[in-house]
């Protein structure tokens, strides 16, 4: 694949590298960190990038492989940091109104690692299953069941236990209502 | 040694970089669009409360999606795709 075709892929998918990056470690600093180096080791490896296939997916196993190295690696170096952080985290309901990107970081970094990335994988960045399970290197359904479970343990994070949690609420739709000529119960 | 701020030929170039590449994932076919459908639920849980919940995550995912990408990034993009800058 010529540099210039890597380059358009590169400025192309470089906010989605860098969404997946924050979402996956849960902070700016640390996760340009890893798009930066994934970008080099792209560039440094586009020998080995078939040409055909999918230049997205491949830049998001480099990117994951990177960040699980380098997970295994501050884990030998300082043990539970990342539990200690995690267990300082308080995930606010999302009740009543939308999730914004804090209230998703918190409740991701509360998924095992695993979990996440299967979640932002699928259901934020659009990838098949299959595309998911060639990214982490598992079985389709491995992905199906860590999605599953990330996002019964999301909803359970967040305070979503029912669709209708979403809607306005009680106060705002009774008025609604009443402006429509409805009872409101 | 260049100056810290980018010549305009050079943010001209970026921009028109940029609108190839744009063309570029619309052509692979990988635009982002996400039109992948929600998960299967396999069974298990509401999948309307499923769905929701994906909604949500993406919509969240969207204000990382938009943050500005730092400078830096970009410098380093530049500077890779530069001939002289491969080795």
């Amino acid at each position: 694949m010529s540099s210039q075709a890597v380059r358009q892929g590169l400025i192309s998918f470089l906010p989605n590298l860098r969404a997946f990056a924050i979402a996956l470690c849960g902070d700016a600093d640390r996760a340009d960190d890893l798009v930066q180096e994934t970008m080099l080791k792209a560039w440094n490896s586009l020998d080995s990038f078939e040409e055909g296939t999918n230049l997205r997916a491949w830049l998001f196993t480099i990117l994951r492989n990177t960040y699980f190295s380098e997970c295994r690696r501050r884990r030998r170096e300082v043990p539970d940091t990342d539990g200690e952080y995690v267990a300082q985290l308080c995930v606010a309901p999302a009740q009543h109104g939308r999730v914004d990107a804090q209230d998703l970081l918190k409740a991701l970094a509360r998924l095992t690692e695993d979990q996440r990335e299967a979640l932002i994988l699928v259901g934020a960045e659009g990838f098949a299953y299959e595309e998911a399970a060639k990214i982490c290197d598992c079985a389709v359904g491995t992905i199906k069941s860590r999605v599953n479970r990330a996002r019964s343990r999301l909803s359970e994070l967040l305070g979503i236990t029912a669709s209708q949690d979403f809607g306005p609420e009680p106060s705002t739709e009774a008025v609604l209502s009443r402006a429509s000529g409805t009872k409101a119960f | 040694m260049q100056s810290g701020k980018p010549s305009v030929q050079h943010l001209q170039r970026f921009m028109q970089d940029v609108t190839t590449a744009f063309d570029y994932r619309a052509k692979m076919g990988q635009a982002g669009d996400r039109e992948e459908p929600m998960p299967d639920s396999n069974g298990e849980g509401d999948p309307e409360l499923g769905g929701q919940i994906v909604n949500q995550l993406r919509y969240a995912y969207d204000e990382l999606l938009d943050e500005p990408i730092p400078d830096h990034l970009l410098k380093l993009l530049e500077k890779l795709s530069d001939p002289e800058g491969k080795s």
